[in-house]
């Protein structure tokens, strides 16, 4: 798993790339923690995540969540169709406006 | 091979001490060298410069020297001469007197030489052979001269060099004064005659008329060379007497041979012709003649002639020559008396004698200081070698109880580390070990580090303890976990109007996925399948919790949406892990065949329906369970969970699964997929969750063959039985773990 920040202002855009599993969720987790304080907008890019598990989905709920308290947002783009089903699914994807 | 570092240390150490020993005692013995080199090359220079001084300061020193000696010598023989002839003129004066006055002299008789006589010192008369003995003024005048006789004899006999004295008269008699008598008398008795106008002192005297030397002569009785002197006589004008007197050679040799100084020194006596009257040369171009006169004004040396007609002015002198072809000084002095001359001749190399002598002692003393020094020089060399062992063996000595000093806390540390085996040694810094160091501060950090080794020992086995027992604990958690999950289908199955089967196999030891089934009353049976987020122990518990509210409000035969609202706001209320958990709750009225159901963000419903799966499409978009805390709940669209119903028929099947299964990835990371699921579902032999399960299992392992399974993998499974299946033998209660 590799994540890329792109820093535009108080925008950051994470690009991710790789699966977001159970082993990869701690560490992306902190790392959205630390994000979630950098910035007062985050857009994560999922144009390389092939797969999330609900570990991961955890993550980025807790993400959602955090940036929704500090009145801050929060969105995701290029999400893959696996993914988005996912999204879809689980709900996820209306948190995030994504539409079915 | 290992070297030790005591070793290594050690050998460092000497060799820098052996090469700068080595430097040192070579420059020592370098600097002795040179030093006895610049002694050598100054005792050299010294020995040229004492040479060239001496020589120089010799030269004028002998010069003087030799010259006022020859002087002395020449006068002290001079003497001899002037002696003779003051004697003579003494006697010729009294002679003189006697015989121009012989009225005042009464004649004495002189006596006839006598054997009786021979050796002593007496007067005697001869006769020359043209004498008439018998001539009475003759007589008279012989009886005259004869008072003169006692005069003679101490002449004669008071002087150390004089052979003779006599008064000879020109009638032919002379009165002589001698030792040798018997050598006038002839062989028969007869006495022997004595011309004397013929010897060359009387022909001299009467020629020259003045006091007259001859050259050296044979002696007429002493057969010895020698020098006479004559002296003559006048009366009236006319010769009247000649007084003479003879020095014998010898006398004269030992006179000037004694002037001989050394053995490269010779003296020489030349008379006014330059004639060679003595030498001590025996040979040579100053060598003394054979008989006869050798004139050195004759000689072919010019230097030599030179300086001979220079002596004989009578000056004196000293000059360098060449003489037989070898550097000479000549000195010279002359004999007034005589007009004759002495030289004094030295060889250089005699001169420089003193000088070489000199020379000689400063290079005999110089020697013996180069040969002090040599020795010297060699003890010092062995000196600087012995010093420079004895520091290589002290240097030595050091490097060993140095290195070992500086090892012995290293081994130290080797040996308490190796006795390093059970759980009670512990490493110390000791006393050893207190080096000040590099060393003690390595000892420090073994000792921290055996410290740490020991904690982390004792951590580790605490660990592996707690690991164990978490290990024992999570085992007994799965079991728990799925003995919470009902199980005992078959009893379940068999005299139902429908057949179930579920299965869950956890990635870990405990999952997140759960399913449930339960009958809420005769009529109606619950299906659960639901997956929380995340997996692990927290995953479980908040799974349990979960499960146990949604029996719980399920139990209460609220509509399935109603369940999930209620169960939504009672996770959402202490959820700080933020964990949320999707759910499909299906709610069967067995009598009805009617299906009620509420999704959370949960897989899509697979109905079986003549023997054709497919999807059943979700009603409504939903989220799931605990998404949201409570204060933003107001985000969530409304509803946040959606609804619906199904009506069934006898045979159909349902089955209802969590993500493990879609997401079930293949090494090549490829998911497995809904629409792989739904192929395989219409490939299968048979819709009986019991057959069906495991075959679907064994698809999803075919699948995904040595990949990892990353998320719990659910499924549950029911059928409904078609009226002849039935029994109609219902055994009542659900059993329920």
């Amino acid at each position: 798993m590799n994540v890329k920040l792109i820093k535009k202002g108080n925008v950051g855009e994470v690009l991710l790339d790789g699966r977001i599993d159970a082993k990869v969720t701690p560490e992306l987790e902190q790392y959205f923690q630390k994000i979630a304080e950098q910035f007062d907008k985050v857009v994560l890019d999922f144009d390389g995540v092939p797969y999330i598990s609900s570990a991961g989905l955890r993550a980025l709920r807790n993400l959602y969540v955090t940036m929704s308290r500090k009145g801050g947002s929060f969105s995701v783009r290029n999400v893959r169709k696996d993914v988005m089903d996912v999204f879809n699914v689980t709900g996820f994807g209306m948190l995030l406006n994504l539409g079915m | 091979m290992k070297i030790s570092l005591s070793t290594k240390l050690f050998q460092i150490m000497i060799a820098l001490v052996a090469v700068a020993v080595i430097l040192f005692a070579g420059a020592g013995i370098f600097q002795v060298y040179r030093f006895a080199g610049i002694m050598g090359e100054t005792n050299r220079e010294q020995n040229a410069v004492i040479m060239d001084t001496m020589s120089e300061s010799m030269e004028e020193v002998a010069a003087d020297s030799y010259r006022k000696y020859v002087v002395a010598e020449a006068k002290l023989l001079d003497g001899e001469f002037w002696t003779m002839r003051h004697d003579l003129e003494v006697l010729a004066r009294q002679v003189q007197e006697i015989l121009e006055h012989p009225a005042r002299y009464t004649p004495v008789d002189v006596p006839r030489p006598s054997l009786e006589n021979a050796g002593k010192l007496t007067v005697q008369l001869i006769y020359s052979d043209r004498a008439d003995q018998t001539d009475r003024e003759l007589n008279e005048q012989i009886g005259r001269v004869g008072t003169l006789g006692s005069t003679i004899l101490e002449i004669v006999g008071g002087s150390d060099t004089l052979l003779d004295c006599m008064v000879s008269l020109p009638g032919g008699a002379t009165v002589i004064v001698d030792r040798t008598p018997e050598a006038k008398i002839g062989p028969n008795g007869e006495y022997l005659p004595l011309n004397a106008w013929r010897r060359p002192w009387y022909a001299g005297a009467a020629t020259h008329g003045e006091p007259y030397f001859s050259p050296v002569n044979r002696d007429n009785y002493h057969n010895t060379y020698e020098v006479m002197a004559g002296v003559p006589v006048y009366v009236n004008g006319e010769l009247a007497a000649v007084c003479g007197s003879s020095i014998q050679m010898n006398s004269l040799e030992g006179i000037v041979s004694d002037a001989q100084l050394g053995e490269n020194s010779h003296t020489c006596l030349i008379n006014e012709t330059g004639g060679i009257i003595y030498s001590s040369w025996t040979d040579g171009e100053l060598g003394m003649p054979d008989g006869g006169l050798k004139s050195l004004r004759e000689s072919s040396n010019a230097e030599l002639v030179a300086l001979v007609n220079e002596a004989l002015t009578g000056k004196t002198g000293f000059s360098r020559l060449l003489l037989n072809g070898e550097e000479t000084y000549i000195a010279y002095a002359p004999l007034p008396t005589v007009g004759w001359a002495q030289l004094l001749t030295v060889s250089r190399e005699e001169l420089n004698q003193t000088a070489l002598l000199l020379t000689r002692q400063t290079d005999e003393v110089m020697q013996e200081s180069m040969e002090a020094l040599r020795l010297n020089q060699i003890d010092t060399n062995i000196r600087t070698v012995l010093a420079a062992l004895l520091l290589l063996a002290l240097a030595a000595f050091a490097s060993k109880l140095f290195a070992n000093r500086l090892v012995r806390p290293i081994k130290r540390m080797t040996q308490q580390v190796s006795e390093m085996q059970g759980d009670d040694v512990t490493f110390h810094v000791d006393d050893i070990l207190r080096t000040g160091d590099e060393i003690e501060v390595l000892a420090c950090s073994i000792e921290e580090m055996d410290a740490k080794l020991h904690r982390y020992i004792r951590e580790n086995s605490a660990m592996t303890a707690e690991k164990e027992r978490i290990s024992t604990e999570l085992s007994l958690a799965t079991r728990i976990q799925s003995d919470m999950m009902p199980s005992v289908f078959p009893k379940f199955t068999g005299a139902e109007e429908f057949s179930i089967d579920a299965l869950m196999h956890p990635a870990k030891e405990v999952g997140g996925d759960f399913y449930d089934f339960f009958r809420i009353d005769d009529d109606h049976l619950a299906l659960v399948t639901a997956d929380v987020s995340g997996k692990g122990v927290g995953a479980a518990l908040f799974m349990m919790i979960s499960k146990t509210l949604l029996k719980n409000e399920a139990m209460h035969g609220k509509a399935p949406v109603e369940v999930l609202r209620e169960v939504n706001a009672q996770l959402s209320e202490s959820n700080k892990e933020g964990m949320f958990v999707t759910v499909w709750l299906g709610i069967l009225d067995l009598s009805t065949l009617k299906l009620s159901y509420a999704d959370a963000g949960h897989e899509k419903l697979l109905l079986c329906h003549e023997g054709k799966w497919r999807y059943i499409e979700k009603p409504r978009r939903s989220a799931a369970l605990a998404m949201l805390p409570p204060d933003m709940l107001e985000l969530m669209p409304t509803p946040p969970f959606a609804e619906g119903e199904l009506q069934l028929s006898p045979g159909d099947a349902l089955l209802q699964y969590t993500d493990g299964v879609t997401e079930a990835t293949n090494a090549q990371s490829e998911l497995f997929g809904e629409e792989r699921l739904l192929d395989t579902l219409n490939r299968a032999p048979s819709n009986e969750p019991t057959e069906l399960l495991p075959y679907l299992r064994g698809e999803i392992d075919a699948f995904v063959q040595d990949a990892e399974q990353f998320d719990d993998i659910t499924m549950l499974g029911v059928r409904l039985k078609k009226q002849s299946e039935h029994t109609g033998n219902e055994t009542g209660e659900e059993t329920q773990k």
